[in-house]
C-alpha cells in the first residue's frame, strides 16, 4: 500500500450466523491500526436476529479512510450460506481474490462469474486442529496476512480483545490465527508496526457523538432504544454517572423529549439519542422547546425511511422531518456531522448552540457514520463549553422573555429568588404570562426567529475545500464518498471544483452561502434520499446560480466513490 | 424536599395574582387553596418549589401560583417533572393536570412514574370530564354518561385510578375532595412530605359539565379504617372503594428513585483514553 | 377533636375567630375577582364590600387580642364543626350569573353560620373569659346578619331563567 487512497486494502468477511465474521473484522481492524494504518469497518447484517448471513466489511490505507470502496481485494467466505443477499454491497472482479473452505458450500455463482482468483483456505480443518481455535480466527490471520499486516500486530488485536476471556482463549485464537497466517501467499512486504499507531483512535461515529456531548456539558440524558441510535445512549450511561450527571431510561420518545426538557429547564444541560420513528414522535416536544425556550439536544441517527424503513441501512431521508416537521413557525436549529470524526466536533457544537440560543438543536446523524468503526486520528479536546445566559440577581418587574437586541433573554432557574415564571407552550408575552394578542405573537415570534437567524455561527456552518466555478454541495456522510470521488478525478477537472459539506442544515445563511457560490456558474447537490430533499430545500430558500443539478438516490445501499466520480465527470462534461 | 432554611409565608404568598380561567364554582379554586395552605405550612420557599402540568383546565395550575411552572403538551407533564426531579434533586417538585391529561394521554407515564417512585407528588383533579375542550368523556367518566362525541355513553368501564397507581408501585396513593380544604391541604401536605411517588386523586366538580357533581359533597365520606403501610391490604381495601373513600389510602416503603444529578462540573474522567488504539 | 370547641382556651377562640374571618376576607376577594373575570360586576362590587367587611372585623378581634399570645395552628388543626370555617362561601353555589340576590343570600347564610357557632362556643364553654368573648363575636355576627338581610332586601329575587346564557362556553386549549 502506498499513501494515495486509491491504493487502499479492502477486505470483505462473510459468514453465516455463529462464524463470528464481525468479531474478526474487529480484530483486522485493530490490528491494522496497531501497526501503524487508517481504517474502517462496517458490519452488514442480514433479517437474521441470530443465526443469519452478515458480513464485516474492512478498508485499510495509510491516509484516513471515511468510505467504502467500490471493490474489494479480499473476500472470504466461511461459509455461502443465503450470501447473495449480502454480496450487493460486496463486488469483486478479475483483481480480487475470493478465498472459501473446500469442506463448505460452493462459491455462489454471481462470485464464480466475476473473474476473481479463487483460493482455497480448509479453516473449519485447521481450526479444529488447535484445541479452542475457531474458523474466524483462521480467517482473520488469512486475510491478516494478505493485507501485509505482520505477525505481531495480530497477535496484539487478538490479546487485546479476548484477554478478559481468559488466556487460554487469547492462546488458542492466536495459534489458530497464526495457521491461517501461515497459509498466506501474499508477497505483500508486512508493514511495520508504528510507533505512532498508540496515538491513534478506533471509534465509532456513536461513540463520538456521545464524547462530544460530555464535551459540551450534556449532564443528562434520557433513553429510548432504538436501532442504530441506543449505543449513544448505552455508552453516555455509566459515563455520565461516573461525571456525576444522570441518564433516565424512558417509556417511550414521547417519555424521553419531555425528560430532556424537564431536566434542561432546570439547568442541566440536556441530550436525547433516536432515530427516525423516534424523531416523528419528539416533534410535538421540539415545539415545545422552541415556544419555551428550552436549550435541548436531539441527535437522529437517520436510517432507511419511511415509517419503521430498513432499520439497519443509512439514508438521508430525514431532512425534511428534521427542517420542517415542527407545527407552526417554530425555528430550531438542525446540524450534521460530515464523518464518523466531525460528531465530536459537531455534538459538542449542538449543545453549546442549544444552551446559548435557548432552543432545540437536532444533530442528523445516520447509520453509516453511526455504526462505523473507524481509525483515526484523535479528536482534540477544545475549549467549546455550553454556556447559557442566567438570570441572577433578579431585579423588580423582571420579563423571563423580554425582548433583548439579540434575541435571547436571561433564564431564571429554578431556586432562583424572585425568578419564578411558567414556561408555556402557549403563546406568552414578555412578562410570561399567557397571551393571544397580536404584539405578543408577533414580538415573540420575532424573538425566537431573530436569536436563532442572528446567532454568530462562524466558519462552523459549512466545509469548504477548493475554488472554481463548479461547486458540489453535500451534507452527512455522503461528504466523504464525495471527496474521495475528486481525489479521483484528473487535476484539470478538481482544478475548478469546490465542495462545500454542509454543516449548518437550519437556519438558512444566505449571506454565507453568497459568499461560498460567488462567481460558481453551476452547482450540483448529492444527497441520499429519494427526493432529492435537500436540493429542494436550497431551491426555496437560497438564490443559486443559473444552472442547477441533483444527484440523489436512496438508500439502503452507500454511496461509493467510483458511481460520485463517474457522475461528476458527467457533469462536468469531461 | 428542600433543605433550605424554613419559611415563614402566608398561603396567599404562595399565589401569583394571576385570575385563574377556571369557572367559577370549580373545584380547582379550593384545590389551589389547598395547596398554597400545604406548602405555607411545610414552609416551603416558593423559588425551591416547580409545578409542573400538561393541558386542560387544571392544568392551568402553574401560572396561578408564585413557583417556578412549567405548562407542558398534553399528557407529558409526568416525564417533564421526572426529568426536573433528576436534574435537580433540590426542588420540591410537583405535577398537576386532569383525569383526561393524566389518564388518557398521560396514561402510559402515569404507570411508569408510579414504578419509578421519583421523589415528586401527582396530583389529579378529576372531574370525569373532558372540560376545556367541552364536555367528551375522559377514562373515569361513568360507562352511561351521555356526551355529544359518545351519544348514550362510552359503554367502556372507566379507570380506577388508586388501584392503578398502587399497582403500578407508587409509593404513597391517596383521594380527596376539592370541598374539604382542610383535609385536602393535609393530605397534600403528606403526600409532598412521603419520599417517593406521592399520587393523590382529589375528586373537583365541573360546575360547567357536570352538575350532577354538586351531590359530591354529599357522597365523600372518611374510609372506615386509617392507611396502611401494607400494599396487599391496600389492594384488598381498594377493591370494595365506592369512590367516595376520602383519605390516605397507603402509605409504602419502596426506597425512591436512585439516580440524580449530582454535579454539572467539569467532566474529569479523561475518555481520550478509552479510545486509543 | 371536640366538635363544638368546647374545650377552647380563650388564645384558640380568638386564633379561631381570626382564622373565621381571615378565611372570609380571602374568600370574599377571591368571589370578587372571579365575578370581576366574568364582567358580573354588580356582584363583585358586593364581594368587595363583604371582603371589607370582614377586614374589619378580623381588625376589632386583632385589638380584642391585644399582646396575648396566639397559638399558631396547622391548617388541618382547626375544629370547625363542618368540614370548612363557618364563614366561608360555598364555592360549589357561585355562578357567574349570580345575582346579588343570591350573593346577599349566601352572605347572608355565611354570618348565620358564624354566629351559630360563636353561640354553641358561648353555651358550651365552661370558661367564663371564653363565654364572654364568644358572645361578644357572636354579638358582631348578629350584627352582620341583619345588615345582609337589610342590603336584602333592597335586591329583587332572580327570575327563573336568570342562568340561561344562549352561548356556549369557550375552549381556551
Amino acid at each position: 500500500m502506498t499513501d494515495q487512497l486509491g491504493n487502499s486494502f479492502s477486505v470483505a468477511l462473510l459468514g453465516k450466523g455463529g462464524a463470528g465474521v464481525i468479531t474478526a473484522g474487529d480484530m483486522l481492524l485493530a490490528a491494522a491500526a496497531h501497526c501503524g494504518l487508517y481504517g474502517l469497518m462496517i458490519r452488514v447484517v442480514g433479517p437474521q436476529i441470530r443465526g443469519g448471513e452478515s458480513a464485516a466489511l474492512v478498508r485499510l490505507g495509510s491516509a484516513p479512510i471515511g468510505c467504502l470502496d467500490d471493490r474489494f481485494d479480499v473476500l472470504l467466505g466461511i461459509n455461502w450460506k443465503q450470501a447473495e443477499r449480502l454480496l450487493a454491497d460486496i463486488a469483486v472482479d478479475a483483481d480480487s481474490i475470493v478465498v472459501t473452505d473446500p469442506a463448505e458450500d460452493d462459491v455462489p455463482q454471481s462470485i464464480a462469474v466475476s473473474g476473481a482468483a479463487l483460493q482455497q483456505l480448509e479453516m473449519k480443518k485447521l481450526a479444529k486442529s488447535v484445541s479452542g481455535g475457531r474458523v474466524n480466527m483462521v480467517a482473520l490471520g488469512y486475510v491478516a496476512g494478505l493485507a501485509g499486516i505482520p505477525e505481531e500486530a495480530i497477535r496484539h488485536a487478538i490479546e487485546k480483545e479476548l484477554r478478559r476471556k481468559g488466556q487460554q482463549s487469547v492462546d488458542a485464537s492466536v495459534a489458530a490465527a497464526m495457521l491461517g497466517f501461515s497459509r498466506t501467499r501474499s508477497s505483500a512486504a508486512p508493514h511495520a508496526v508504528n510507533e505512532q499507531s498508540g496515538n491513534r483512535w478506533m471509534i465509532s461515529g456513536n461513540h463520538a457523538t456521545g464524547l462530544g456531548a460530555l464535551r459540551g456539558g450534556v449532564r443528562f440524558a434520557a433513553a429510548y432504544p432504538i436501532t442504530p441510535a441506543t449505543e449513544i445512549l448505552e455508552w453516555l450511561a455509566p459515563r455520565l454517572i461516573d461525571g456525576g450527571g444522570a441518564l433516565t431510561q424512558a417509556e417511550d420518545e414521547l417519555a424521553s423529549i419531555n425528560m430532556a426538557i424537564g431536566a434542561s429547564y432546570g439547568g442541566i444541560p440536556s441530550l436525547t439519542a433516536t432515530s427516525g420513528p423516534g424523531l416523528s414522535l419528539m416533534l410535538e416536544g421540539l415545539g415545545l422547546a422552541v415556544c419555551a425556550e428550552i436549550p435541548v439536544v436531539v441527535v437522529n441517527v437517520m436510517r432507511a425511511g419511511p415509517s419503521t424503513g430498513i432499520p439497519t441501512k443509512p439514508e438521508q431521508s430525514d431532512f425534511n422531518a428534521a427542517i420542517y416537521g415542527l407545527h407552526g413557525d417554530a425555528p430550531h436549529i438542525v446540524v450534521a456531522p460530515n464523518s464518523v470524526a466531525d460528531c465530536v466536533f459537531t455534538t459538542q457544537w449542538a449543545v453549546h448552540l442549544a444552551e446559548a440560543t435557548q432552543a432545540p438543536v437536532i444533530v442528523l446523524s445516520d447509520q453509516f457514520i453511526g455504526q462505523a468503526l473507524v481509525v483515526a486520528d484523535p479528536v482534540p479536546a477544545i475549549s467549546f463549553f455550553a454556556k447559557r445566559k442566567l438570570a441572577e440577581n433578579i431585579p423588580e418587574a423582571f420579563e423571563r422573555y423580554a425582548i433583548t437586541a439579540d434575541g435571547i433573554s436571561p433564564m431564571p432557574l429554578p431556586g432562583t429568588p424572585g425568578g419564578q415564571y411558567t414556561a408555556d407552550g402557549l403563546e406568552h408575552s414578555s412578562g410570561a404570562k399567557p397571551s393571544g394578542t397580536v404584539a405578543d405573537h408577533y414580538a415573540q415570534l420575532d424573538k425566537r426567529a431573530g436569536k436563532i437567524a442572528d446567532f454568530d455561527y462562524g466558519q462552523h456552518w459549512a466545509d469548504i475545500d477548493g475554488e472554481g466555478e463548479l461547486a458540489i454541495l453535500t451534507w452527512g456522510s455522503t461528504t466523504s464518498v464525495v471527496r474521495e470521488a475528486l481525489q479521483r478525478l484528473p487535476d484539470k477537472v478538481t482544478c475548478k471544483l469546490k465542495l462545500i459539506a454542509l454543516r449548518l442544515l437550519l437556519p438558512v445563511r444566505q449571506q454565507d452561502m453568497a459568499a461560498a457560490l460567488d462567481g460558481v456558474s453551476r452547482l450540483i447537490v448529492i444527497e441520499q434520499n429519494h427526493t432529492g430533499q435537500l436540493y429542494r430545500f436550497l431551491r426555496a430558500w437560497y438564490d443559486l446560480p443559473p444552472d442547477v443539478d441533483t444527484l440523489h438516490r436512496p438508500g439502503p445501499s452507500i454511496f461509493r466513490p467510483g458511481e460520485i466520480a463517474t457522475k461528476i465527470s458527467e457533469w462536468c462534461g469531461e | 424536599m428542600s433543605a433550605a432554611a424554613p419559611c415563614k409565608l402566608k398561603a396567599s404568598d404562595y399565589k401569583s395574582g394571576t385570575r385563574p380561567v377556571w369557572c367559577p364554582g370549580c373545584g380547582d379554586f379550593h384545590i389551589l387553596a389547598s395547596l398554597t395552605k400545604a406548602v405555607a405550612a411545610l414552609a416551603l420557599a416558593p423559588e425551591n418549589i416547580a409545578v409542573v402540568s400538561g393541558i386542560g383546565c387544571s392544568s392551568r395550575i402553574p401560572a396561578y401560583l408564585n413557583c417556578y411552572g412549567f405548562h407542558g403538551v398534553h399528557g407529558r407533564a409526568l416525564p417533564m417533572a421526572t426529568g426536573l426531579k433528576v436534574a435537580r434533586p433540590d426542588l420540591t417538585v410537583i405535577c398537576a393536570g386532569g383525569d383526561g391529561d393524566g389518564f388518557s394521554i398521560g396514561g402510559n407515564h402515569f404507570l411508569h412514574a408510579c414504578r419509578r417512585n421519583v421523589d415528586i407528588t401527582y396530583v389529579v383533579m378529576d372531574n370525569e370530564i373532558y372540560g376545556m375542550t367541552k364536555g367528551q368523556p375522559s377514562p373515569t367518566t361513568a360507562p352511561d354518561w351521555d356526551t355529544e362525541l359518545a351519544p348514550g355513553g362510552t359503554g367502556v368501564s372507566p379507570f380506577h385510578p388508586l388501584v392503578i397507581a398502587l399497582a403500578s408501585g407508587a409509593n404513597f396513593v391517596a383521594r380527596a375532595f376539592s370541598g374539604d380544604v382542610k383535609g385536602t391541604t393535609k393530605i397534600l401536605a403528606e403526600a409532598i412530605s412521603h419520599p417517593g411517588f406521592s399520587f393523590v386523586q382529589i375528586l373537583s366538580p365541573c360546575v360547567t359539565y357536570r352538575p350532577d357533581q354538586r351531590e359530591w359533597k354529599n357522597k365523600v365520606h372518611p374510609p372506615p379504617v386509617s392507611f396502611t403501610t401494607d400494599a396487599a391490604q391496600a389492594a384488598r381495601r381498594v377493591m370494595t372503594d365506592d369512590g367516595f373513600n376520602i383519605g390516605i389510602l397507603y402509605k409504602g416503603s419502596r426506597d425512591k428513585y436512585g439516580q440524580a444529578v449530582e454535579r454539572s462540573g467539569d467532566f474529569e474522567r479523561d475518555l481520550h483514553e478509552e479510545f486509543l488504539v | 377533636m371536640s366538635k363544638t370547641g368546647k374545650n377552647f382556651t380563650p388564645a384558640e377562640l380568638l386564633v379561631h375567630a381570626l382564622a373565621i374571618e381571615l378565611e372570609a376576607v380571602q374568600s370574599y376577594k377571591e368571589l370578587a375577582e372571579q365575578m370581576e373575570q366574568c364582567a358580573n360586576t354588580d356582584v363583585a362590587g358586593l364581594f368587595d364590600k363583604m371582603a371589607k367587611l370582614e377586614a374589619e372585623h378580623a381588625e376589632k378581634i386583632r385589638d380584642t387580642a391585644g399582646n396575648m399570645e396566639l397559638p399558631e395552628l396547622a391548617p388541618w388543626d382547626f375544629r370547625w364543626s363542618g368540614l370548612e370555617p363557618p364563614e366561608n362561601i360555598d364555592i360549589a353555589s357561585v355562578h357567574y350569573l349570580m345575582t346579588p340576590h343570591q350573593a346577599l343570600t349566601l352572605a347572608l347564610e355565611n354570618e348565620l353560620s358564624a354566629m351559630a357557632f360563636f353561640d354553641a362556643v358561648a353555651h358550651d364553654s365552661t370558661d367564663d373569659q371564653v363565654g364572654l368573648l364568644a358572645q361578644e363575636f357572636a354579638a358582631d355576627e348578629r350584627q352582620h346578619v341583619a345588615w345582609m338581610k337589610d342590603w336584602l332586601a333592597k335586591y329583587p329575587p332572580p327570575d327563573d331563567d336568570w342562568d340561561y346564557d344562549p352561548d356556549p362556553p369557550a375552549a381556551l386549549d
